[in-house]
């Protein structure tokens, strides 16, 4: 494999669920492509459809409900057309996740280093399994006789770790941490991201992080993709992106962001109006009734991504703020 | 985990206590006097005085509570049936053993049924195989056991004369009881079990476990299952319990003398100390059953014992 050929490569990828209250559009023609030993910050509000993103690449969408339709390629290779066992091997070996909610993401019946052990068990020809998986404890920053602990013996920041410590257990090449700070106290939630950062280079894995935490994304990116209601609205390098938003949601994200040099009980200033039903999503540019900058022809059709500068794509009409530093529409 | 059994043994102690002093109470007010029983209508007055002196009929209320309680936990004597004219004791134990068996083998049959069965149909929500378990347990919930035992005997002792109808000794005597009380007991447990296993099935771990690659069949039995298992067994143990008590319609249908049947004749012949012995015994069997399901739920479920 050549460095040039992304690691991840997701082409015109859709996500439907067939529910009893209609079609749930949750992935809606999502290209996103992640270069080898890269980290990917993959940035959208709740219900974007991030997670099911994710789990799609790891083929973990259950059909029915769900469909799926488009390409993954991981190294090259569909993994939709891939075969159970292969999806099997893949999983965990490839592409391993840690979950956003620590507190349910582990089995409460098995003690910690069996649920790590089971991991390694089924991807690495290691013998000693209970001593890799002691190792991988220690590695987290748990000391290994609490691998004897069941889940409710932790606290929510030694489970992430002990999440953290599966995902990893057997070196694979991508991944994919998905929100894995939300349920975190914010002192516990730097320590798990140092220790993401810390293990993602030591182990020399590609580490696509779901977030909608754009200080996080700042932290320990190379590049950002900005999702909206199941698609990409912009995508660039992390520099690029945040000297320079171009997408109306972009920077409405920006502009959520509390700021200390606010005046206290000043108001937030927040993106108006809600996201948009996955049922009935809207004609058009899916962003376009909230956007303060709209014109006729976002409602009708919506733009396609467009390379406005190199590596730096994004999908609107008019822009935000490119070159000039006005609007596009000479605001 | 030593700990937590020895507490869940001590209080049974104080519900085997209540559940005495109850049942001796109600009885101690029913109408009736056991000495006119024991003795006929004929019997004369002087008579009936003297029983009522030599079995201490004439102590207070508070003496003869302790009394029966003593000797039932010291001496295992349970009274005397003056209509059997035979000991409780020797009654219920010729009988439990009959009724044991009926229950625990209805139990065996209808878990090692129904929990697969459950366990199949969560996995293939709504498919025909789903909903044709789930018409069948509706049947099997709606009928009741006097009815399917008749039908069971009609067809294969009547028609096909396969099996006997009656007794309770050899295997083949034991199928159309046995699969008469699991009826329901199928449906219950694959009920209970389907809708267990669909809630964990939906769970974050049984996710995690598929995302580290494991098959599907592991991810089920060792992830799955053994997480829905606490509602499934609460259910066992309460059917299990349920039978002890003597299944008194299968055994009346199939004449077996198990305590069911012993009970519904004490019933008829108002012999009170067999009636007294027989719920003591149930009660008895019901809090053991549970005390050896809250064992077992903490071997399942680490979080019951581990701190």
């Amino acid at each position: 494999m050549n460095d040039a050929q992304p690691l991840l490569d997701i082409r015109n990828l859709f996500v439907r669920f067939h529910t009893d209250t209609g079609v749930v559009h949750a992935v809606n023609g999502l290209n996103l492509s992640l270069r080898k030993g890269k980290s990917l910050g993959f940035v959208g509000e709740t219900g974007a459809g991030k997670t099911t993103t994710a789990l799609a690449a790891l083929q973990l969408i259950q059909s029915p409900p769900g469909e799926m339709t488009g390409e993954i390629l991981f190294q090259g290779r569909d993994v939709m057309k891939m075969t159970e066992p292969e999806k099997r091997a893949f999983r965990g070996g490839k592409i391993a996740m840690i979950f956003q909610d620590p507190m349910t993401s582990l089995n409460p019946i098995m003690t910690v280093e069996e649920q790590i052990m089971e991991m390694v068990e089924l991807h690495s020809a290691v013998a000693n399994t209970r001593e890799r998986a002691r190792e991988m404890l220690t590695l987290v920053g748990i000391r290994p006789e609490r691998g004897k602990d069941y889940p409710h013996q932790l606290s929510g920041g030694m489970r992430q770790r002990v999440g953290i410590a599966i995902a990893l257990a057997c070196e694979p090449d991508l991944l994919i941490a998905d929100e894995p700070t939300t349920a975190l106290d914010v002192t516990i939630q730097a320590q798990v991201i140092d220790l993401i950062k810390k293990l993602q280079s030591s182990v020399r894995t590609s580490l696509l992080l779901i977030t909608h935490d754009l200080g996080i994304v700042a932290e320990i990116c190379d590049d950002v993709a900005i999702m909206y209601a199941g698609r990409l609205v912009e995508t660039a390098g992390l520099r690029q992106l945040y000297k320079k938003p171009l997408h109306p949601y972009t920077q409405g994200l920006f502009d959520a962001v509390p700021r200390l040099d606010t005046d206290p009980g000043e108001k937030l200033a927040v993106i108006p109006g809600l996201t948009p039903d996955p049922t009935n999503l809207p004609e058009g540019c899916s962003f376009s009734p909230r956007c303060p900058h709209a014109r006729h022809v976002c409602h009708e059709r919506s733009c396609g991504m467009k390379e406005y500068e190199p590596g730096h794509f994004v999908d609107c009409h008019f822009p935000l703020d490119f070159s000039s530093g006005n609007r596009g529409d000479g605001k | 985990m030593l700990k937590y059994i020895v507490r869940r043994v001590f209080l049974l102690i104080p519900v085997i206590l209540c559940v005495m002093t109850v049942l001796f109470t109600i009885l101690y007010f029913t109408p009736g006097d056991p000495a006119h029983i024991a003795l006929g209508q004929e019997a004369t007055r002087e008579a009936i005085a003297a029983f009522r002196t030599e079995h201490g009929l004439d102590d207070p209320f508070v003496v003869q509570l302790g009394r029966y309680i003593y000797r039932a936990v010291v001496h295992a004597d349970l009274g005397y049936s003056y209509a059997m004219k035979s000991p409780v004791s020797y009654e219920l134990s010729t009988r439990i053993p009959t009724t044991m068996k009926l229950a625990f083998w209805a139990v065996a049959f209808s878990t090692l049924v129904g929990i697969p069965l459950g366990v199949i149909c969560a996995i293939r929500q709504y498919s025909f195989l789903d909903s044709v378990t789930t018409l069948v347990t509706l049947l099997g919930v709606s009928m009741p056991t006097f009815w399917t035992g008749l039908l069971l005997i009609l067809a294969f002792s009547v028609h096909l004369e396969w099996l006997p109808s009656m007794g309770f000794s050899t295997p083949g005597e034991m199928v159309l009881p046995v699969v008469t009380l699991s009826g329901s007991t199928i449906a219950i447990i694959a009920r209970i079990t389907r809708s267990s296993m669909l809630e964990v099935i939906r769970t974050d771990y049984v996710r995690t476990a598929r995302a580290k690659g494991q098959k599907e069949r592991t991810v089920i039995l060792r992830h799955a299952l053994p997480n829905a298992m606490i509602p499934i067994m609460t259910i066992i143990s309460m059917q299990f319990g349920l039978l002890l008590g003597g299944s008194l319609i299968t055994e009346a249908i199939f004449s077996i003398s198990g305590v069911g049947r012993l009970m519904i004749e004490a019933i008829n012949m108002r012999d009170y100390p067999i009636i007294q012995g027989g719920v003591l015994f149930i009660s008895v069997a019901f809090c053991l059953v549970n005390l050896v399901v809250d064992i077992l739920y903490a071997f399942v479920d680490p979080r019951i014992h581990v701190r």
